[in-house]
């Protein structure tokens, strides 16, 4: 129980939460705009198959108007998350809103993968206290509290949510295919039928797709072992070379998980600078 | 621990143990994923193939793009399979798609679809070219 307690409940750093409650919604943002979900309503009818989700709210396909108001709502909230303003509303607001605008586009065919993980980091930070510092909430009311025992947790959460992310496509591709899957063929398919420059050229060098693919699959099944804070930057240093080449070799981008590895970093030790600005 | 500790902690073992399942059981339902991209296994003699679609439409051919289906890329793709075997009916479906909600005027009476094999390298195969008329729904060509 101590232990538990000292991993999770720790005093940590406010700063770090708000810079992150910060970023998060950026990427959000950048991510979704107003117009990421426009699809759902342009979609053919023929191709709307709500998802469980949406299939139980009985919802129909909703109208161009419809999705447009539901994009430009998520971007306010996220702009007022972003600044810190009626912050803890506007994350409770977005977790709803969010989930249900990937789930209808989940609904016309669209995999959703890149977004689940920002979605729950929204739901963590929304039940914390991530407003206490770089935020105008934290100008608003000011307090003199630097740590909190309930700032560490929605990061480490976040590292549970992307290592089962990343445990989850090792352990299908084991389960699909077995250890073969790391004989390189696999990956030398995809190389040809993407078909970008650099793609074609690794394809070529039968070995090097064998090590990628077998780098891939080792890293994939091993990123929980990051959940030990001191292991954690190898792998997060690994996953960002991991999305760097498929973005560049297979034209995959998962830009908005990647991004979202700067929650991990300590901003506050980079600085009083960072909190000078909300002061 | 006290009250909200406890509470919270509750939260964690709850998110932990929805993930482990969602890993181990390898749930695909949203808002879960097994993010199973590339898992299944492409042996060496298996050739990729990339589609490209054309219609005719008052006297010429057209690019159908996916965007003009309403669909992004990746459906596209997934919608027209793997492999040329089936194309023709699965182009034809998505023909008929876009010909289901067309005004007369915007269907496509003919589509054909280029199919695109590339060799894998070191094999001493050549890439393939095949050109495949796609199967449409005659009777959404008549509909008023």
């Amino acid at each position: 129980m101590q232990k538990w307690r000292e991993y999770w409940f720790a005093p940590s750093s406010l700063l770090d939460l708000g810079v992150g409650r910060a970023w998060l919604a950026l990427v959000l943002l950048l991510l979704d705009g107003t117009s990421r979900f426009q699809i759902v309503g342009r979609a053919s009818p023929e191709l709307w198959t709500p998802v469980g989700l949406v299939a139980a709210l009985g919802w129909e396909q909703p109208s161009p108007t419809a999705m447009q108001f539901l994009g430009w709502t998520t971007s306010a909230l996220l702009v007022l998350a972003a600044v810190g303003l009626f912050t803890r509303t506007a994350l409770t607001l977005l977790v709803p809103l969010l989930l249900v605008q990937e789930g209808m586009l989940a609904s016309v065919g669209k995999p959703t993968h890149a977004g689940l993980p920002a979605m729950w980091a929204v739901m963590f930070f929304a039940l914390a206290p991530c407003s206490r510092r770089f935020a105008i909430d934290a100008w608003l009311r000011p307090s003199a509290m630097e740590k909190s025992r309930f700032a560490r947790w929605p990061i480490d959460l976040f590292y549970v949510v992307l290592a089962s992310f990343y445990f989850s496509a090792g352990l299908s591709k084991l389960l699909w295919s077995g250890l073969s899957w790391a004989d390189g063929s696999t990956l030398q398919y995809h190389l040809l039928a993407k078909g970008t420059s650099p793609g074609l050229r690794l394809a070529e060098f039968p070995w090097l797709c064998t090590l990628g693919s077998t780098t891939v699959l080792l890293w994939e099944l091993s990123f929980p072992l990051g959940m030990i804070r001191r292991l954690r930057p190898f792998f997060l240093l690994a996953g960002a070379a991991f999305h760097l080449s498929t973005g560049l070799f297979l034209d995959v981008w998962f830009w908005p998980v990647v991004a979202l590895y700067l929650l991990f970093v300590p901003w506050h030790r980079h600085g009083e600078r960072i909190d000078a600005l909300h002061t | 621990m006290d009250g909200r500790q406890t509470l919270v902690s509750i939260f964690i073992v709850c998110v932990c143990l929805v993930k482990l399942a969602e890993a181990v059981l390898q749930i695909e339902s949203f808002p879960f994923s097994r993010v199973s991209m590339f898992a299944a296994y492409r042996a060496t003699d298996r050739i990729p193939w990339t589609f490209e679609l054309e219609g005719w439409r008052n006297g010429r051919w057209v690019e159908v793009s996916p965007f003009l289906l309403g669909m992004r890329p990746g459906t596209f793709r997934a919608r027209l399979g793997s492999g040329p075997s089936v194309l023709a009916m699965r182009c034809g479906e998505l023909a008929d798609l876009h010909n289901r909600n067309a005004p007369p005027s915007r269907r496509w009476v003919r589509v054909r679809a280029r199919a695109h094999g590339r060799a894998r390298p070191g094999s001493g195969a050549q890439d393939q070219h095949l050109v495949v008329q796609c199967s449409l729904d005659r009777r959404l060509l008549k509909a008023p």
